[in-house]
């Protein structure tokens, strides 16, 4: 608290008016706590973590040299195993195979993008790109196992479970992360260049290859790590798709349990107790930290680059000019040799035709997969959807079956989600934006709440689960299960808050505060206002990616009730978790309902998308500074 | 610039009634009487998902995770019914730091038991049969019983059988390997299964990991895939519960199985009772409900007929068609 009383804290206060200034003081003490709430949570779960695989190693069946270097993984029976390398090959087999697939996609659909592409053509594929990343994973999950795995089986001989069908789906939902920030990397490229290179006679093509994609590299390898670990994060379709078998396998065609579904079978209790669950901390421990660093690996890059406009002196700067003149050398060259000769120059527009065509089906690729499987969903869908499943309970019948307690119970956890998240991500926002010095623990608080962003699913659920239900007994209910997405969506929220804070200018501010108004009236009546079409559009989309959450309620939702809940402390089914169970279910008929059950919760978040962007855009249209 | 205030009173109106929403929603809290939390054994999930259905004098959540979270779910108070598909050990009680001597050989304690300050005395009923059916591919004509001991062989890496021909009193089957497909070693069955034909920990398949690869083994979680697997294989066996395979009965054989030196018996609703491989399922309750809660009420209508004639159409076998004593001796103490 000691931050609280900065000299410019001094400044602020009305000696004539002590109770305002309690008052100011006691909101920019709540809102520092909403700030440190994130460092709270974040220390709770490295610190459940850590002290769950110190039991597990110091325990009898734990052995850290066994559980880095041993090759089988087998957690039940009467002499268990534990060692992670199966589990950790499967991971970069799924992982790192659909970060591969992923990269020239992404990348050439981002050259696309920005090189080729006309403002009509970017307006209609980015936001659909960016659907493509708003679709719950349980429903790319679904498709995978039925739609692409028998492909993988019938023509390549594949295993009923197989990581290449993992690999694939997993691979269309890193191209959106890579996609968006590269194009951000590419368009951010100082016109100059460009603008030189092609006054130099060289083809659009040879500029974007030899001088942008050079010197947007960094923007372009940070969004490769930050989808890599996105990828490495995923839990529903590698436990529904690659298996839970652990293999220590090279093989995508074979079956192999990732750490995330190892984690996932534990949720679902198909782990005996004792040291197999033990060992899931260990997992948890180790999945953290790799995603960790590889996010903070992307984020060093990409910060490195976005901060090389401001501090020219940066030797990140200095590297992309010698890698510039290095593809000035190239297009130099490419002139000197070829220069006049009307066959040669025929031959560079081929190959820049060559690349745009490449590029252009590298962007109309995922956007093709994002129709194929929404007509795939509703084909199988639809024939499940009726008045009896909009208004019955998931009854072991089929036909009798529907979701009614279903939806319900989603949208309370999404209600109490955003009772909960958006207060404390607001206010967050606010404190870091307007009351905070930039000083080192703001800077830090900010770090932490960015990192939340980074913990995989699973890990939020399992830790959450440790937390809510063992340790404080909150119980199996809406209020455990909305504190955890609470948590899961803050990120987002205050990320998004800040920006909207950000678009407001400061003479609003200063106006208001030359006419006498503290700190938090400013705020209140002159900011907030302001930014809160920004803060209600950024709130509804998090929500809607926490409503299609599965991985981390899978702890703690109920399979069967036929009534929905009536209080915050009662159990609760929820969408995603329904369709995942549904989606195992060994009768056909519920697995057409699963996909009907898709379909509702598609439609769903495509509304609250829909209101969220309707915000934003009649905001610009309004806005008048 | 600025907000008009009927928009800004639209905006604060929304969040307000969402706020105020949920508040209401939490203020009927759901310390109902008339709600119970059941949780456990994925085995006896889906009977208590159909008795939860059926059943109207009470609002039952029903969820899995497995017999041991169901107990210590129990013991710690969180549920109010446990689902098992094993009895009660010792180490259950020893995990939340009870008394671990109080457990008796049959999976009842014999007094109650302090877990957290407040005292809980896990009490068994038996609420159904589980049986296992070991199933081969309808081509197979070598085949129609097994006994433990050809079991033994087959299934574990003790002395084992590689080719169809190798099994004991099988010498006219043909010379093809032997393609097993079963649940994988985190499922209950397996455990099940090998306990029963009196596989050791290290001789079982899947844990004695067969280096030199000679048998041709390919567990799986997912009992679709085993059925899939033998389907389309000549030379498969494999196994599972008598639930998934009275859904799938004219895509595999089941076999008779016979314990030692006895006659071997079909896997039927009607010879479950001298049927070798099959188990009680449980549901675990805090000492005897008292007559007239709702606990009590709920678990009268599971052995009533009218709550056991739901048992047979979700794969397992009434308690009455293997111990009608039990059954009423159940009944009875429940006050009925």
């Amino acid at each position: 608290m000691v931050s609280l009383k900065s000299s410019s804290q001094k400044d602020d206060e009305n000696p004539f008016q002590k109770g305002r200034n309690i008052k100011e003081k006691l909101i920019r003490s709540v809102l520092f706590i909403f700030a440190s709430l994130a460092v709270i949570v974040s220390a709770l779960i490295i610190f459940t973590l850590l002290e769950g695989s110190f039991n597990f190693f110091l325990g009898p069946e734990g052995s850290m040299l066994e559980f880095f270097f041993g090759t089988n993984w087998m957690p039940s029976g009467g002499d268990p195993s534990f060692g992670v390398l199966p589990l950790l090959m499967a991971t970069l087999v799924v992982g790192g195979g659909a970060t591969l697939i992923a990269t020239p996609i992404g990348l050439a659909a981002s050259i696309y993008l920005a090189e080729f592409a006309g403002d009509k053509v970017r307006n209609i594929v980015k936001p659909l790109i960016e659907m493509l990343a708003g679709i719950p994973s349980i429903a790319l999950a679904y498709f995978a196992l039925f739609t692409i795995s028998p492909l993988f089986r019938v023509h390549f001989g594949a295993s009923y479970f197989n990581m290449a069908s993992a690999m694939i789906v997993i691979s269309i939902m890193v191209i959106p992360i890579i996609v968006s920030i590269s194009d951000d990397a590419i368009t951010a490229v100082s016109s100059e260049l460009e603008d030189g290179s092609l006054a130099l006679g060289t083809t659009r093509w040879e500029t974007t290859k030899n001088v942008i994609v050079p010197s947007a590299s960094s923007g372009i390898i940070g969004s490769v790590l930050l989808g890599l670990a996105r990828a490495v994060g995923e839990t529903m379709v590698a436990t529904l798709v690659a298996g839970s078998v652990a293999n220590l396998t090279f093989s995508p065609l074979e079956e192999g349990q990732t750490m995330t579904a190892y984690m996932a079978q534990v949720a679902k209790g198909d782990i005996p107790p004792g040291a197999a669950i033990q060992a899931a901390f260990a997992v948890g421990l180790l999945l953290f930290i790799i995603t960790y660093l590889i996010r903070l690996g992307g984020e060093l890059i990409t910060e490195h680059f976005t901060g090389g406009k401001e501090k020219k002196s940066h030797p990140f700067v200095r590297r992309a000019k010698e890698r510039l003149e290095r593809g000035w050398w190239r297009v130099k060259s490419i002139l000197s040799t070829e220069r006049d000769k009307v066959a040669a120059l025929k031959n560079r527009y081929r190959k820049q035709k060559m690349g745009k065509v490449i590029t252009f089906l590298c962007m109309i690729g995922p956007l093709l997969f994002l129709s194929y499987f929404i007509f795939n969903i509703l084909r199988k869908g639809l024939p499940g959807m009726s008045i009896t499943f909009l208004t019955s309970y998931p009854s072991r019948f089929p036909d009798k079956a529907g979701i009614f307690p279903v939806i319900m119970g989603s949208i309370y956890l999404i209600s109490l989600t955003m009772v909960i998240a958006v207060p404390i991500g607001v206010g967050a926002a606010i404190y870091l934006k307007e009351f905070a010095p930039d000083k080192f623990y703001s800077r830090f608080l900010r770090r932490i709440i960015h990192n939340l962003a980074g913990v995989p699913s699973i890990v939020f659920g399992f830790i959450g689960y440790i937390i809510l239900v063992e340790m404080f007994s909150v119980g199996g209910n809406l209020l455990s299960g909305s504190i955890i997405l609470a948590f899961m969506a803050l990120p987002i929220i205050e990320v998004s808050t800040e920006e909207a804070l950000e678009s407001v200018p400061d003479s609003f501010r200063d106006a208001a505060r030359g006419l006498g108004a503290t700190k938090w009236e400013t705020v209140k009546n002159n900011v907030l206002p302001n930014a809160l079409p920004g803060i209600m559009t950024g709130s509804i989309l998090s929500l809607s990616r926490a409503l299609g959450e599965t991985a981390p309620i899978l702890f703690i939702t109920t399979m069967f009730a036929k009534n929905p809940p009536g209080g915050i402390f009662d159990q609760f089914m929820a969408m995603p978790t329904m369709i995942f169970y549904w989606t195992t279910h060994m009768k056909e008929e519920f697995q057409v309902l699963a996909a009907t059950t898709i379909i509702v919760l598609l439609a769903i978040l495509l509304t609250m998308n829909g209101i969220a962007i309707y915000i934003r855009y009649r905001t610009q249209k309004r806005r008048r500074w | 610039m600025r907000m008009r205030w009927n928009k800004k009173l639209t905006v604060v109106a929304v969040f307000g009634l969402l706020i105020a929403g949920t508040l209401v929603m939490s203020g009927c809290t759901g310390s109902d009487d008339n709600q119970l939390n059941q949780t456990g054994s994925s085995t006896v999930l889906p009977l208590a998902k159909a008795w939860a259905e059926e059943y109207d004098g009470a609002q039952i959540s029903v969820s899995g995770g497995g017999s041991s979270h169901g107990i210590s779910a129990l013991l710690k108070g969180e549920a109010d019914l446990a689902d098992a598909s094993r009895q009660l050990k010792p180490e259950d009680i020893e995990k939340v730091g009870g008394d671990p001597s109080k457990v008796t050989d049959n999976g009842t304690v014999t007094g109650p038991i302090k877990v957290n300050g407040r005292e809980v005395e896990p009490t068994k009923w038996v609420v159904a049969h589980d049986v296992l059916t070991v199933v081969v591919n309808n081509q197979n004509d070598w085949v129609d019983e097994l006994n433990y001991t050809q079991l033994y062989h087959i299934f574990t890496t003790d002395d084992t059988s590689i080719y169809w021909d190798d099994v004991s009193g099988l010498d006219d089957a043909p010379h093809k390997k032997i393609r097993i497909y079963a649940p994988d070693e985190a499922s209950g069955t397996y455990d099940y299964f090998f306990e029963s034909i009196g596989g050791l920990d290290n001789s079982r398949l899947g844990h004695d990991v067969d280096k030199d690869g000679k048998k041709d083994y390919h567990p799986s979680a997912d009992d679709n895939v085993i059925l899939d697997a033998i389907k389309n294989n000549e030379y498969a066996i494999g196994y599972f519960g008598y639930a998934y395979y009275k859904q799938n009965t004219e895509k595999v054989n089941a076999l008779s199985i016979a314990e030692e030196d006895e006659e071997a018996v079909p896997p039927t609703t009607e010879n479950v009772a001298d049927y070798p491989l099959s188990r009680p399922l449980h549901i675990y309750t805090d000492g005897v409900p008292e007559e007239g809660s709702t606990i009590n009420d709920y678990l009268r209508y599971v052995l009533s007929e009218e709550g056991q004639s739901i048992v047979p159409g979700v794969g397992y076998i009434k308690v009455g068609d293997v111990s009608p004593g039990l059954l009423q001796h159940q009944l009875d103490r429940l006050g009925g």
